[in-house]
Parts: C-alpha cells; sequence; structure tokens
C-alpha cells in the first residue's frame, strides 16, 4: 500500500519526479501530459490548417521559449502521430533599447534560437519602430512596463496585419495570465477583464491565441529547464530602494498569487475561472487608443475629469497623469 | 523654506493626505473628507428628506466617523433625516461589552437614539457560547450571518427606512478582490454597489465608500472623537488577513490601487443570472435559500 503511494498518479509503474497541484508525476508522463494538452489547445484555439502562417511571438522569457519548443514537437513525427502542417513564423520584438541588454546578448540568444529550431526570426527593433518611445517611456518604472507592454503588443499585431497573418499565439501561462487580470483590476482596467483572462482574442481582425494558458508558472519551468530552451533574461524595471517590492505592483501581484498558490493549490485556476464570467457593467463601443481595450470612463463623482474628451480608457488616464 | 498647505496656501500643512499625496492644513483636510462624503451622498442620492436611518454603530473607527459626519452634514446640508445609532451585541466579553460603552459615550454626546440588539436575545445564542460550542474555526462565518440579520430585524424594530454601515473604500476594495480569489462572481458584481438590498425591505448604504481607511483614521484622531480600536477577540480570518495585507502593500507602491480596485469593481457584471431573492420558510427573512442561512446554522449549533 506504502509504495503505490509512491508512484506516478498517471501511469502507475515508475516513481514521481515532480508535484503538481498536489499530484505526484513521473518525467516521461509530465513531459506526455504537457505536450499533449498544448497540441489539443492549439488545435482547439486555432486549428492552423496544412501550409497557414502561424506566427509565434518570442519575448526570450521561459513562457514564450517553451511554447516554441512545444510548438516545434507539433512537427515531430516521434511527438505525435497527428502532425500539424502549419508554417511557424517567429517574431522577436526587441525592446534591448529599454532594458539596456547588451546588444551581443541578444544576438547570441537568438542565434542559437534560429539554429537549434532551424526557423528564420523576424526582428523588430522597438526604437526604429517608434522613434520617440523614449519619450513615451518616460514615466515611473510601473507604468513604464505597463506603457511597454502595450506597445509591445500593439506592434505584434502590426506585423500580423502588415503580413496578412491571420493567427497568432503568445506564451502567456496561467500564473501570467491570472497576474494580469489581478494586475490590470488593480490599475483600474476592470472593465477589460475578460479580453485579459481570454484564452483567445479578435484584435483587428487577427486571432491571437495563448496556448500556455492552463499551466502553471511552476510547470513551464520544469517543461523548460527538461529541454534546456535557450532564455534570454531582462531585469526587471522596477528599481524602488524605499518601497516594497522594488516598487513594482506586478512583483507584488505574482509574489501574492504564488503564496496563495502554494497554499491553496486551486487559486490560479479559481482566479481565471471567475475572471471569464465577468462582463462589462453597461455597453462600451469605443476601443482605448493606448492599451486596445474596452474605453471606460470614471464613474465616481469625486474623480475630476470628462472622460468624454479624450480617447483613451479610465486606466491609461491614470497611466498617462504618472508623467 | 516652509511649504504651506497645498489647498489653501495660507496655513502650515499638517497631513500628507494618504489618498493625493497632498501636504494640506488640518482645516482643509477636515473640509475635503466633509465634502467628498456630501458630494458622494448627494450624487447617489442615498437619503430623502423624512427618512429614518439607522447607523450601523460599533465603536469602531469607522462607524463613529459615520455617525459625526452624518450628524454634521445633515445639520449642515439640511438632508432632513431622522438618525438612530443601532448596535449589535455579540455578547463578547472583554471585546463588545468595552466597545458599547464607547458607543453610549456617543450616544450622549451627538444627541442620537440609540437601541442595541444582542444575538442572546434574537437568536438564544451569544457568540462566547458558539465559540465554546464549535471551537474558533468557523465562528466569523456564525458571527458574520447573524450580524447581518440582526442588523435588519434592528431596523425594522426601530422603524427604519434605511441602514448606513461605515464601511469604507479599502474594505469595497478587499471585498473585490476577495471574491475575485475565491471565485464568488455574483458577489464581485455587487460588491462595490453604494446601496444594496434595495429589492428588500431593507436597503443598505455605505456613504464612506469612497473614504481610505488610513483618512478615516486621521479624521478621527484630529477630531478627538471617542472611538474603541481593539480587535475583535476571535477574529483570526487568515484568509480576509492575505488580501488585507496585500492591499496595504499595494497601496504603499500606488495610494491610487484602492481607488482603481473599486472603479474595476464598478465597472463589471456577471454574465450568468444571480439567484433569486427568496423569504425563509422559517423566520420569515432575506434568504437565497427556501431555509436562511441564519436558522441552517442555528440548526447545526442545535445538534448535540
Amino acid at each position: 500500500m506504502e509504495e503505490q503511494k509512491q508512484l506516478c498518479y498517471k501511469c502507475g509503474v515508475k516513481p514521481p519526479n515532480y508535484k503538481i497541484r498536489s499530484q505526484k508525476v513521473c518525467r516521461d508522463c509530465f513531459i506526455k501530459n504537457t505536450e499533449h494538452l498544448f497540441r489539443s489547445n492549439l488545435k482547439a484555439l486555432l486549428s492552423p490548417k496544412k501550409g497557414e502562417n502561424l506566427l509565434i511571438a518570442i519575448s526570450g522569457g521561459a513562457n514564450s521559449m517553451s511554447m516554441l519548443h512545444l510548438t516545434d514537437t507539433c512537427k515531430n513525427p516521434e511527438k505525435t502521430t497527428k502532425l500539424m502542417q502549419f508554417t511557424p513564423v517567429l517574431l522577436y520584438i526587441d525592446d534591448s533599447f529599454i532594458y539596456h541588454t547588451p546588444q551581443s546578448q541578444v544576438s547570441e540568444f537568438l542565434e542559437s534560437v534560429e539554429k537549434r529550431y532551424n526557423v528564420h526570426i523576424n526582428v523588430i527593433k522597438i526604437e526604429e519602430k517608434i522613434p520617440d518611445i523614449e519619450e513615451q517611456l518616460n514615466l515611473p518604472s510601473q507604468a513604464k512596463s505597463d506603457m511597454l507592454y502595450f506597445v509591445i503588443n500593439n506592434l505584434i499585431t502590426d506585423f500580423a496585419r502588415e503580413n496578412n497573418y491571420q493567427k497568432v499565439i503568445t506564451g502567456e501561462s496561467a500564473s501570467r495570465v491570472s497576474t494580469l487580470v489581478m494586475s490590470e483590476i488593480c490599475k483600474g482596467r476592470g472593465v477589460s477583464v475578460s479580453s485579459f483572462s481570454s484564452p483567445i482574442l479578435l484584435v483587428d481582425g487577427i486571432t491571437i491565441a495563448r496556448p500556455l494558458r492552463e499551466l502553471l508558472e511552476k510547470e513551464v519551468a520544469i517543461y523548460h529547464s527538461i529541454y534546456d530552451v535557450p532564455l534570454l533574461t531582462k531585469l526587471p524595471m522596477a528599481q524602488s530602494l524605499t518601497l516594497p517590492w522594488a516598487g513594482s505592483m506586478d512583483i507584488l501581484i505574482q509574489d501574492f498569487l504564488g503564496n496563495l498558490q502554494s497554499k491553496f493549490p486551486s487559486t490560479t485556476h479559481t482566479l481565471l475561472r471567475t475572471a471569464t464570467k465577468l462582463i462589462p457593467q453597461g455597453n462600451f463601443n469605443e476601443i482605448c487608443a493606448i492599451c486596445k481595450h474596452t474605453k471606460d470612463g470614471p464613474i465616481n463623482h469625486l474623480e475630476k475629469f470628462n472622460s468624454e474628451y479624450e480617447d483613451i480608457c479610465y486606466a491609461c488616464h491614470h497611466l498617462r497623469q504618472n508623467k | 523654506m516652509i511649504k504651506s498647505c497645498e489647498l489653501c496656501g495660507i496655513e502650515k500643512p499638517a497631513i500628507k493626505r494618504p489618498k493625493t499625496g497632498q501636504g494640506i492644513c488640518k482645516p482643509c483636510f477636515f473640509s475635503a473628507i466633509e465634502n467628498e462624503v456630501h458630494e458622494t451622498i448627494i450624487s447617489s442620492n442615498l437619503f430623502h428628506p423624512g427618512e429614518k436611518i439607522a447607523i450601523g454603530a460599533s465603536g469602531g473607527k469607522d462607524s463613529t466617523v459615520l455617525i459625526h459626519l452624518l450628524d454634521l452634514l445633515n445639520k449642515r446640508h439640511n438632508y432632513g433625516i431622522e438618525l438612530h445609532l443601532l448596535s449589535i451585541d455579540e455578547g463578547i466579553v472583554g471585546y463588545r461589552d468595552d466597545s458599547l460603552v464607547t458607543v453610549k459615550r456617543n450616544q450622549e454626546v451627538y444627541q442620537l437614539p440609540l437601541t442595541i440588539v444582542s444575538y442572546s436575545e434574537l437568536f438564544g445564542w451569544t457568540m462566547d457560547q458558539i465559540v465554546k460550542k464549535i471551537g474558533l474555526n468557523n465562528n466569523c462565518t456564525y458571527c458574520g450571518v447573524f450580524r447581518r440579520q440582526a442588523l435588519d430585524r434592528g431596523a425594522r424594530m426601530i422603524g427604519a427606512e434605511k441602514i448606513a454601515t461605515g464601511h469604507n473604500a479599502d474594505d469595497i476594495a478587499e471585498t473585490v478582490l476577495m471574491n475575485l480569489l475565491r471565485g464568488d462572481h455574483f458577489r464581485l458584481g455587487k460588491s462595490t454597489d453604494i446601496v444594496t438590498g434595495e429589492e428588500g425591505d431593507m436597503p443598505r448604504c455605505k456613504p464612506l465608500k469612497y473614504l481610505y481607511e488610513k483618512e478615516i483614521v486621521l479624521y478621527a484622531h484630529y477630531q478627538n472623537l471617542d472611538y474603541f480600536s481593539t480587535e475583535c477577540v476571535y477574529s483570526p480570518n487568515a484568509y480576509r488577513g492575505y488580501a488585507r495585507e496585500f492591499l496595504k502593500d499595494l497601496e504603499r507602491i500606488r495610494p491610487r490601487a484602492i481607488l482603481d480596485i473599486i472603479h474595476s469593481g464598478e465597472m463589471l457584471s456577471v454574465s450568468a443570472p444571480a439567484p433569486a431573492k427568496m423569504t425563509c420558510e422559517r423566520c420569515g427573512n432575506v434568504s437565497s435559500n427556501k431555509i436562511c442561512k441564519a436558522c441552517t446554522l442555528l440548526e447545526t449549533l442545535s445538534k448535540p
């Protein structure tokens, strides 16, 4: 009886290597599960057809790089009998200008990815595409990283539209999406919560899917380390010495949710399920010029601004106020 | 160079206002708080002339500031409402008995009528007896459910049309986060409403909805209000504790976050229909099921 407890919950044969959401699993079953879940998610969300271009947006982080590796397994006959015949197109938005990452480090990373996966990477340098980016991002660290997130998302959709790519995948894990949902609620962007939490989005006629949305950060990290996928490390922008969590709401939220997740294993998925059930209160037809989400205005009478004269949402109004 | 108050430009600043970060003098701080609460009451149409309002008075900082502000604004702006203090005695020795002494002192200061209803007279149990029976694990559930019903019954007893409670902005933001984290999407859609229970016969309103907890403490302190500030002896509500601690850290990084969380909650609704409101078959009070939660809990208590 005691012996059985020590075996992988899936195969019941091998000793377990990892514990995922209170369940112990062996290395082989973990890999098989993760890859199967990814392929079925990708199929269900986008069903990319034979010869169809699939734009894969990578940032160099563990999430998007694991997504790239997982996408590669869709074409590997050793991994699956149901091979997917889409054409992968890679896009890297080079933000080293903002993060002050050495150019040599970026080139080395891009070369290693191209060589390993035998693909060409399209690179967009942020400062070439948006010459006044420095001025646009002249904000305190949290606002700066929020603005950069929207700028990068907009560059990805612009690239897809210009090149007529209809389907895009981005690498947000369940933990990342739940952090994003919580973070946007704390920044006043609650009206758009359903799109922040959704596994699939339609932006300007382009479908953006998040095939890693069901995987926890821990699962992605394990998968990433098993295959030693290339990684490009960027330091967080927040650097306050006096405020908690270096003055970053995102780091605080990530830490808070990570802690809760370790005590209550269903935290992340409960949060995501709740968020998908929420809809905007009222009818909104306009789109915010900065974040490209629903444009809303203040309803608290103590807020002294009128959103009718602006083309941006409530949260972006306050984001810009930071200047 | 000594800076002057950022609002009047004359007096020496005495307070850095938590919500805005402005350095302001005491008179400007008082009028900012009073004007904000007045504006909230007027813009949300909270009170109507001739109404009798039961103020939930616990003796704590929030309800003491609420009593002070409603009494002041009612006289200053002629709301024409009749105020009545309503306290609930949960029967917790060393906590509630002491805080009720504070409420009684305030009753004399403001010359307002006071009614105290107790768990023992309404439900036949005091919280001390309940904790003795069930332990410290689930006691906040009993207390919360009973208090809700006790406030309703107390307000009906005194003939009030509405209950005003001292919930502040921090409480509301915390509730939004809690409901999100534990998957209670129905409550999430309603938790930011300034008036709730309008469909029933006893609506509740939160005039301090946009006031930060820190500002309430500052206001009470500088106005020399008489309030009781001890934690309940039975309040180890761990999950809410996480949310509260998180909110305090968030406020330090970005003071606006509390208002932004409330705004997020205000803009949200639920895609599924809400459960219908019913009347409890046993006690006749508002319920979401055939038998209300208070009656269900009382039944559990009566089991040996």
